[in-house]
């Protein structure tokens, strides 16, 4: 086991400084010309650039450039803003807990709802339930995320206003001063976006959760064990269900890269304070170096997953473990 | 995203006699397309959008007697059936329905186009990896895995502020990110079919790479490209949708299903139509690209469907 | 009854508050429309007394506590505490709120008192101005607040030896300002070397700092100090608490305050995505006070929770054309008669009602008519007229091609349009000016970009060819330098056109010699007739603020200079619910 995790680490060193190679490319097409502080100070003399470029190291060679990039991002300094010079890090301290706090309700909701709906469309096969939420979760598939969430907006949040009647909040994570302490609070503003985020997971996991659950109770040892005399239900409760559920994780499993990124229309649309809307205001300022550095960081956060997966795999699977 | 693709392979392609049964596969696959309505149903949906794209102009002309960038600042947010404007219009006059039209325009061109090229940049290299295999897979499936481990909408967001796209811009966006999948893929068909008799007879028969892999491989992965395509093409509508709703794809005057949604939600006191039809039109072309996949699907490996 | 039913019920009630609002719409604009023409025959006060706020400004008794929160739909800038340098609203209206200044200003544009005992006495030949300080002032940490302050503040702005202290003004006070000395605790007095006019209106409004605090710096490392960031003594109507970058500047009551504690206990700023969800949250209560979009307002007045206001933005909206004649726009751009063409071919009172929603009316000089020197006689002025712009066109020698775009001498009429990037109304502008100049055979590419790109363009870059942005005022000093001068071109002012007319120039640097308003009004009209003529710039609009007030707020008295400028009423704001 060890030289296959060995190896897989070293597969993955290519791939991390590819990635960060990559966007320090990036950031130099995009911005080599730069000089930060000119935006607050017009009257830059060029003498002042030269100092300011001099000591942030903007005039060595590309290569050191790099290093220095590389240095930070393993200490977990992602640059600095390209408009204000704040740290990146800082920024993603900040809004990260948000940016998760949405997609793993997201996800939850996704594994929680699927697997009823994976079930029962699979134990009532052929009926009209099974059509019904066959056709829902096609058209789930294909109804655009930021439509979902505007509709839900207007009907839920605008529409109700009008009318005088209690509505849902339109959007934010918390009612202003309130610090964010009240759990209802807190529910209630998250509820829509987790909706509108989920809805992508259902159509998809609900199919699969029925295709899967489908696939076991034909298997053999479900027969054997209705043919012993089990009651139906605890067939299905103790036997079918662990085993169909099992494919569903690796699943869910696939969509953890987009923990950090998944969010980001939904977020646009709810103004929900994550990663994925502070990307999306900075990229309109062209703030060349957020951008980048969130990015440098959500696919370092990706690789990285990936290798506790397979770090994962390698503990359940013995066929590795023994190797 | 996808469901996840795990393509049967068609028999394998020998020079001699087994092309009969290689027709009879594809004869096969269509027929069972053609049989299955739902699928043929879409199929026919998604024709007629790519119709009314390729139209758009003519339609325009014939039916609603106007152009996308006409404004008419006198009647803004003309509710639908009012005269001259079937669908009524937005907040600057201009005529919905065109509108609709020409964003047909935006999203299938895009659609196909960035398919398209995924699949031909993807298969390319997936056919190049998994033949010669070694050093170049190696190097080529680490390109991969640096391309797919950058979240793609951060991608695209990036590429959007570096480039500022137009129609076929945007569509070569989005297409550098989706080929990594499809290499993938294709470079697994190809590990598992190359190492098979046939392969090793014709290249001891002094075949060159070049004539293996395309006569002789590629037929082989074709069927995997296929039914990615398909199914590809609903995501790919989708994205560009979102793109534009951000304000990062195709810009106003010219008009898209997501960008004419963008300021929908500020104008709903004014229109409530505005945020509707957009909408829907999105959702039916993906409805049906979708739809179509999975009967190509279904078509092509009939073994998926779970029954 | 059925739910059904009780969604259609709601529905009849929507439609009932659609057909309700129409009316109460027409009432308003009536209204504001009469304001306005009450203003063009040089009333002022007519303005102030029937645009005034709803919140009638002498209530009830006013309760004490609570917490008022406004909506801002940009952060603050990087250092938005230096009241020397703040070149945003929303930082200027943060420092409104924590540093006072010698003068204060009234909604319509007055000089008021605020640390200044009285309005200062000038000298027979205007070359010394005297202040005196208003006694036992204090600075939030109970330290005097005494000339020294302001003697120091001053100091950073024009001395040679403080130099490297970055301030926006220096340039206007360099060359004028020769000292500026505390005579005694409560004394001071300005020597100029020169006349400077618009000294008192422009100038004296600049937040004191503290010497005790700032004194020790270093001008140079004063640019950067963190009391910039999060200023540790206050002498305005707040106290500065923390800043949440992105989310909320929050501010509380400053109990050493010259004119007496505030009611209010907070003041929170909170910062929202744009104005549409800025009237979102107005609509909610989540927001107490804010401008909300132009689009919303007609919607807003519906809610019976919320106080609706317009009234006169004392700004504009205009293009900026890029005369530089070494630069290919020149081609296109450099006929007067052209520039004519091109401000006839725009139908303004359209754009106004459609993309103002009716907020805003047309235009017609170069300065607003909330300005004293406004001339309302200004000529020529022009009407929306196609034919007449296409024969101005026609005859300086721009001829219609096969694809309806006008060439001449193998140049395209075709440009890239800027704006800010994320104001739907100015993008909405640029497309709507798009289809106009098509129609007379005018190419413009629309195209949005950064608010910081723009300025830079229009300080540095020069490489546009038209840009539509807006200006707001801070004062009502109609001294316009920075826009139409030679001086305002480069980095210190806004002449992006570079356009430079030395008879311009000379009325300008002219009006500037007396604070004789009599001597200088007949200048400034002059300037107004040349520039409306020479059309370096055409003016759009005079638009509307907007503002959406919770009922349960009162004493909010904005208008058109106390909007971000400058609130001397905010001690007296009052929550009526104390929460």
């Amino acid at each position: 086991m060890l030289k296959y995790l060995v190896s897989r680490v070293i597969a993955t060193i290519p791939v991390i400084i590819g990635v960060t190679v990559f966007t320090f490319i990036v950031m130099h097409l995009a911005a080599g010309s730069y000089v930060p502080g000119l935006d607050l100070n017009p009257n830059l003399k060029p003498e002042d650039e030269a100092m300011i470029k001099h000591y942030l190291g903007l005039d060595r060679p590309l290569y050191e450039q790099y290093l220095t990039w590389m240095a930070g991002v393993v200490h977990g300094d992602f640059g600095r803003s390209m408009i204000d010079g704040s740290l990146v890090s800082r920024h993603i301290g900040d809004r990260l807990p948000a940016t998760l706090e949405l997609t793993v309700t997201a996800i939850l909701m996704g594994v929680l709802i699927s697997i009823p709906l994976g079930v029962t469309g699979a134990l009532r096969r052929g009926s009209k339930i099974d059509h019904a939420l066959t056709a829902l979760s096609v058209g789930g598939f294909a109804i655009p995320g930021f439509w979902l969430g505007l509709m839900l907006i207007l009907i839920f949040s605008v529409q109700l206003q009008a009318w005088g009647m209690p509505f849902l909040p339109s959007g934010g994570v918390m009612t202003p001063g309130t610090g964010g302490g009240d759990p209802l609070d807190r529910l209630v503003h998250l509820i829509m976006p987790a909706t509108v985020l989920s809805f992508v997971y259902l159509s998809i996991w609900s199919r699969f959760t029925r295709s899967s659950m489908l696939e076991v109770l034909s298997q053999d040892y479900v027969r054997t064990a209705r043919a012993k005399g089990m009651s139906g239900r605890r067939v299905v409760y103790l036997h079918a269900l662990r085993n169909a559920v099992i494919p569903l994780v690796t699943l869910v499993g696939l969509e953890l890269p987009s923990l950090v990124s998944g969010g980001l229309v939904v977020e646009v649309v709810f103004s929900w304070p994550g990663i994925g809307k502070l990307l999306y205001e900075r990229a309109l300022q062209t703030d060349y170096s957020t951008v980048l550095g969130i990015t440098t960081f959500a696919a370092l956060l990706v690789v990285l997953g990936n290798l506790l997966a397979d770090f994962l795999y390698a503990l359940l699977d013995p066929r590795i473990r023994y190797a | 995203m996808i469901d996840p693709v795990i393509v049967e392979a068609p028999p394998v392609a020998t020079p001699l006699a087994t092309r009969r049964a290689i027709q009879s596969y594809w004869s096969a696959a269509f027929s069972r397309l053609r049989r299955n309505r739902i699928g043929m149903a879409s199929g026919a949906l998604l024709l007629f959008f790519v119709l009314v794209a390729l139209a758009a102009p003519l339609l325009a002309r014939l039916i609603t007697h106007t152009n996308y960038s006409s404004q008419d600042l006198a009647n803004t947010f003309a509710n639908p059936l009012s005269p001259g404007h079937i669908l009524g219009t937005d907040d600057l006059g201009r005529d919905e329905l065109t509108r609709l039209l020409f964003g047909a325009q935006v999203s299938m061109g895009i659609g196909f186009l960035a398919v398209s090229v995924s699949l031909a940049i993807g298969a390319t290299v997936g056919l190049v990896a998994g033949y010669y295999g070694g050093l170049i897979d190696g190097v080529l499936m680490r390109f991969v895995d640096i391309i797919l481990a950058i979240p793609s909408i951060f991608l695209f967001i990036l590429m959007s502020i570096l480039f500022k796209p137009n129609t076929v811009t945007l569509a070569l966006i989005i297409a550098s990110v989706g080929w990594g999948s499809i290499a993938r893929l294709v470079r697994g068909e190809v590990l598992s079919v190359r190492t098979r008799d046939f392969m090793v007879a014709t290249r001891a028969l002094g075949a060159r790479d070049v004539r293996l892999i395309v006569r002789h491989l590629l037929p082989n992965v074709l069927h995997v490209l296929i039914v990615f395509g398909s199914l590809y093409l609903g995501s790919v509508i989708l994205i560009e949708a979102a793109l534009d709703f951000l304000g990062l794809g195709i810009n106003p005057p010219i008009p898209s299903w997501g960008n004419m949604l963008t300021n929908s939600e500020t104008f709903f006191f004014h229109s409530r139509w505005l945020v509707i039809w957009p909408g829907v039109m999105i959702f039916l072309a993906v409805l049906a690209a979708n739809l179509f996949g999975n009967a190509v699907r279904d078509a092509f490996d009939p073994r998926l469907r779970g029954e | 009854m059925s739910r059904d039913d009780a969604a259609e019920q709601g529905f009849e009630q929507f439609e009932r508050f659609l057909q309700e609002w129409s009316r109460r719409d027409f009432l308003k604009r009536t209204g504001v429309a009469t304001a306005y023409l009450a203003f063009l025959a040089g009333g002022a006060e007519l303005l102030a007394a029937a645009c005034g706020p709803t919140n009638p400004t002498n209530t009830t008794t006013a309760v004490k506590g609570g917490k008022l929160i406004e909506g801002s739909i940009s952060d603050l800038a990087s250092v938005p505490f230096n009241t020397l340098n703040s070149g945003d609203t929303t930082s200027t209206q943060a420092i409104t709120h924590t540093f006072d200044g010698l003068l204060g200003i009234s909604a319509n544009g007055d000089n008021i008192p605020m640390l200044a005992a009285a309005l200062p006495t000038v000298s027979s030949d205007s070359l010394t101005i005297t202040f005196k300080l208003k006694p036992n002032l204090k600075w939030s940490d109970g330290k005097p607040l005494t000339a020294d302050d302001v003697a120091y503040t001053y100091g950073l702005m024009f001395l040679p030896e403080t130099k490297d202290f970055i301030s926006r003004y220096r340039s206007d006070l360099e060359g004028y300002l020769q000292s500026a000395t505390a005579t005694d605790p409560q004394t001071v007095v300005f020597k100029f070397s020169k006349v400077q006019a618009s000294f008192v209106d422009s100038h004296c409004r600049r937040g004191i700092l503290p010497k005790s605090v700032l004194g020790g710096v270093t001008p140079k490392a004063l640019n950067t100090h963190d009391f910039f960031s999060a200023p540790t003594v206050t002498s305005g109507v707040f106290k500065f608490v923390r800043w949440d970058k992105g989310q909320q500047v929050v501010f509380a009551r400053n109990e050493n305050y010259w004119a007496g504690p505030s009611n209010l206990d907070q003041y929170i700023v909170k910062i929202v995505s744009d104005a549409v969800v800025l009237a979102q949250q107005l609509k909610t209560g989540e927001l107490d006070a804010g401008q909300p979009d132009a689009s919303q307002f007609d919607n807003l007045k519906t809610i019976t929770t919320i106080n609706t206001l317009a009234h006169i933005n004392p700004g504009f909206v205009y293009y900026q054309h890029n005369l530089d004649q070494t630069r290919a726009p020149y081609k296109l751009f450099g006929e007067k008669n052209v520039r004519k063409a091109l401000f006839m071919a725009l139908d303004r009172t359209a754009m106004a009602k459609a993309v103002y929603f009716g907020q805003a009316v047309p235009a017609n000089s170069v300065l607003p008519p909330t300005t004293w020197a406004y001339n309302k006689d200004v000529t020529p002025t022009y009407k929306y007229d196609k034919t007449a712009a296409e024969k101005l066109l026609d005859d300086a020698g721009w001829a219609k091609g096969s694809d309806g775009i006008r060439s001449k001498g193998g140049v395209r009429f075709s440009f890239e349009l800027n704006t800010n990037s994320g104001n739907k109304v100015r993008e909405n502008l640029i497309q709507v000016m798009q289809q106009q100049w098509k129609e007379i055979g005018v190419e413009a590419l629309p195209r949005p970009i950064a608010f910081q790109t723009l300025v830079t363009q229009i300080r540095a870059t020069h490489t546009f060819a038209t840009l539509l942005i807006g200006i707001a005022n801070g004062d009502t000093d109609p001294d316009q330098t920075t826009l139409w001068g030679s001086k305002g071109i480069g980095s210190g002012g806004l002449n992006g056109m570079q356009y430079k007319n030395a008879q311009v120039d000379q009325l300008l640097a002219d009006a500037l010699t007396t604070t004789d308003r009599t001597k200088r009004k007949p200048l400034y009209a002059q300037i107004q007739n040349i520039l409306a003529d020479e059309l370096p710039a055409p003016i759009l609009f005079y638009s509307n603020y907007l503002w959406g007030i919770n009922k349960r707020v009162k004493n909010f008295n904005v208008g058109p200079y106390n909007t971000y400028q400058g609130r001397p009423w905010m001690k007296d704001v009052f929550v009526t619910d104390g929460k």
